[in-house]
């Protein structure tokens, strides 16, 4: 949003909606899209509850709840969100039984939806009441436009049918109407708008990346790039500490370079003719930069030990 | 450091008519060493179930490569990826976990998922965080439980009797000690007996266990903790009436255990390194597996046991080092490093 000009609906859908999904990029309230979306009335139902609740509750954060110490907040938008719920829990059961059965107890558990507490925390305690409005808004329609193709798809998938009604389907795969084949979903849908932003709108792309610090198991003083290297001044002081230890963890990662990286990685999987023909390390180049956890092998180590460093970190700053 | 090529390579700067074919006996692909170790279990196969074999066989690795090479495509990279052969045994292996009689579209449907689902969005084969074999299959056995465990009768020729419940899987998850008795330790260890179309030989398996050592000799030592926690756990309780010696064979007999311990289990991409680290993941992976065997659903879990490891093994590794472990590890490494050096001097004449 440009400093000069208003906030209008248009930044809000933009910024809100698209470019900060709540669940594709922000990854907030996942639960019940993943456990109970399985069908396209179902999704519907829970999105149609969400706006009321994200509206009032975040526009009562922006109105009353400025000035109100953050550990009572929460509680206060929970409280909020079980009444609005309630309400609609109640309507919908008098009205259209049938449908509430669907959605069980994740309707009643749209009052704790994080992407609540995330909106009002971030946004509408410190803000206007216009972009508070306009942010809820953008953000419950963003949550629909991704609940709503997620449930007809696994329903179309998953029971060969739409809204109820039998549809011609070459194959059903059952499983997708499971958590982990709405996870799969859901990382397809997060990938396709990540390929999008970073294409349309690259500008936008660094604000949508994940921050994870990249670290490693055993880091080498020699491989550091010359940003992370260590200042001239402080290079002495650092050799003056470095103890034997990590000496002996230099002389490791080399070896294992040596040892395992040309036996076991594709990167390294040599041409017949020596001129680079199906060396992978050129098509993966990007990927393969960081290859200094090789000791405890999987890839999953490496995604697990950065989200570890990436939650230490924002302990520290937390704390700070 | 040179590669082999670069060693062999003559003054005039072409690649030497022998090169090659050392080229060929020492594959550099860890994917090309597993094709060869499968070539066992596929023969053994075929001497079973004839052209049913091949055909499944073929099934899998086309549809694997077909859709590799269109996502590869999609995505603009290059088809050059498809050299590393991980396709071929990914296709390879789904078609050797389903039966002889699976229809092309099963065996199509896990290959496309292995390779889309669980290989491409993660770049190359070694960066994927689970197996995509063992993921494929773990599909198929959730969405269609009755095609995967739908196993012809052995000597029912041309295959099309079907004896719902069985295979020694099926035995073993309903205690049927009565019918795993009539069927004889030969049959058992030969792969005479209903099941996956390349995991019941067990002779065959062990075969090509002795082709891993050719690869990386240390993939041994996942194989080995895998295989010893499934044997003490399959002693310590047997299923049903089942004595231990008896407990004991057709628990490793039976279903995919021995064919996961040796294929999925030392999966490069997946398993650690070091060879005691590799000796504790195997027997992680076992200990996973055995409790899916007693407790799954489906007569044989053991793909989502495998999973189950490559999802939990960050955690144990991360315990791992709580108690120290990576820093035993290290040294360890560090004074094999150095005695490596000590050679490479002794070797070359100089003083270490």
């Amino acid at each position: 949003m440009s400093s000069g000009r208003k906030y209008s609906f248009s930044d809000a859908l933009f910024s809100s909606t698209f470019i900060h999904n709540p669940v594709l990029i922000q990854a907030a309230g996942l639960c019940a899209i993943v456990a109970v979306a399985t069908t396209l009335k179902t999704a519907v139902l829970l999105a149609a509850a969400f706006f009321p609740v994200l509206i009032i509750t975040q526009v009562f954060a922006c109105l009353a709840l400025k000035k109100v110490p953050r550990w009572i907040r929460v509680a206060i938008y929970l409280l909020i969100g079980t009444a609005i719920i309630a309400g609609i829990i109640y309507a919908i059961d008098t009205f259209m039984p049938e449908i509430s059965l669907g959605a069980g107890i994740y309707l009643a558990l749209t009052a704790a939806n994080s992407i609540i507490a995330l909106h009002c925390e971030k946004l509408a305690v410190k803000t206007d009441l216009r972009h508070a409005f306009f942010d809820s808004v953008a953000t419950a329609l963003g949550y629909a436009a991704v609940i709503i193709p997620v449930g007809a798809l696994r329903e179309m998938i998953g029971s060969s049918t739409i809204w109820g009604a039998n549809i011609k389907v070459p194959m059903t795969y059952p499983a997708i109407l499971m958590p982990f084949g709405g996870f799969l979903v859901l990382a397809f849908f997060a990938a396709a708008l990540k390929a999008l932003i970073n294409k349309r709108f690259p500008e936008h792309s660094a604000e949508t990346e994940m921050k994870i610090k990249k670290t490693s198991v055993i880091v080498s003083k020699k491989n550091l790039p010359e940003n992370l290297a260590p200042a001239e001044e402080e290079k002495e002081t650092a050799e003056a500490e470095e103890t034997v230890e990590m000496e002996e963890t230099v002389e490791v990662e080399e070896t294992v370079e040596a040892e395992d990286l040309k036996e076991d990685d594709l990167a390294h999987f040599e041409p017949l003719d020596g001129e680079g023909k199906f060396d992978l390390s050129d098509i993966f180049a990007k990927d393969d930069e960081d290859e200094d956890d090789k000791d405890y092998g999987s890839a999953f180590n490496r995604l697990f030990d950065e989200a570890k460093d990436f939650d230490s970190d924002e302990k520290k700053e937390g704390d700070k | 450091m040179q590669n082999f090529c670069q060693r062999n390579k003559p003054a005039n700067g072409k690649v030497g008519f022998m090169a090659r074919f050392k080229r060929i006996k020492a594959p550099k692909s860890p994917y090309m060493n597993y094709l060869l170790m499968l070539a066992a279990p596929a023969i053994v196969s075929w001497y079973y179930y004839g052209a049913l074999a091949f055909r499944a066989i073929l099934t899998g690795i086309i549809s694997a490569v077909a859709v590799e090479a269109v996502a590869l495509l999609i995505m603009k990279r290059k088809l050059h990826c498809l050299s590393d052969m991980h396709a071929v045994f990914t296709g390879f292996a789904i078609a050797m976990l389903l039966p002889a009689t699976a229809p092309v579209w099963l065996i199509g449907a896990g290959a496309a998922f292995a390779i889309l689902v669980a290989k491409i969005p993660f770049g190359p084969a070694h960066k994927a965080p689970f197996v995509p074999a063992a993921a494929g299959m773990a599909f198929l056995t959730v969405c269609f439980p009755d095609e995967v465990f739908k196993y012809p009768a052995i000597d029912s020729a041309p295959f099309d009797v079907f004896d719902a419940g069985s295979s020694l899987a099926a035995q073993l998850s309903a205690g049927g000690i009565q019918h795993v008795n009539s069927v004889g330790i030969m049959s058992m260890i030969s792969g005479n007996v209903a099941g996956p179309l390349g995991t019941c030989c067990a002779v065959a398996l062990l075969g090509s266990c002795a082709l891993l050592t050719a690869g990386k000799p240390t993939r041994l030592f996942n194989v080995l903790g895998f295989l010893t926690v499934c044997s003490l756990l399959a002693v310590i309780f047997p299923r049903g009436s089942f004595s231990r010696p008896v407990s004991l064979l057709t628990e490793l007999c039976a279903g995919s255990l021995l064919f996961s311990g040796i294929f999925f289990v030392t999966d490069p991409g997946t398993s650690p390194k070091h060879p005691l680290t590799r000796f504790i993941y195997g027997a992680f992976a076992g200990i996973i597996c055995m409790i899916l065997r007693y407790f799954g659903t489906f007569e044989d879990g053991t793909c989502f046991g495998i999973l189950l490891t490559n999802a939990f093994w960050p955690i144990a590794d991360s315990a791992l080092r709580k108690i120290g472990y990576h820093k035993f590890i290290e040294k360890s490494m560090a004074k094999s490093a150095e005695k490596r050096k000590q050679k490479v001097a002794l070797k070359g004449g100089e003083p270490a």
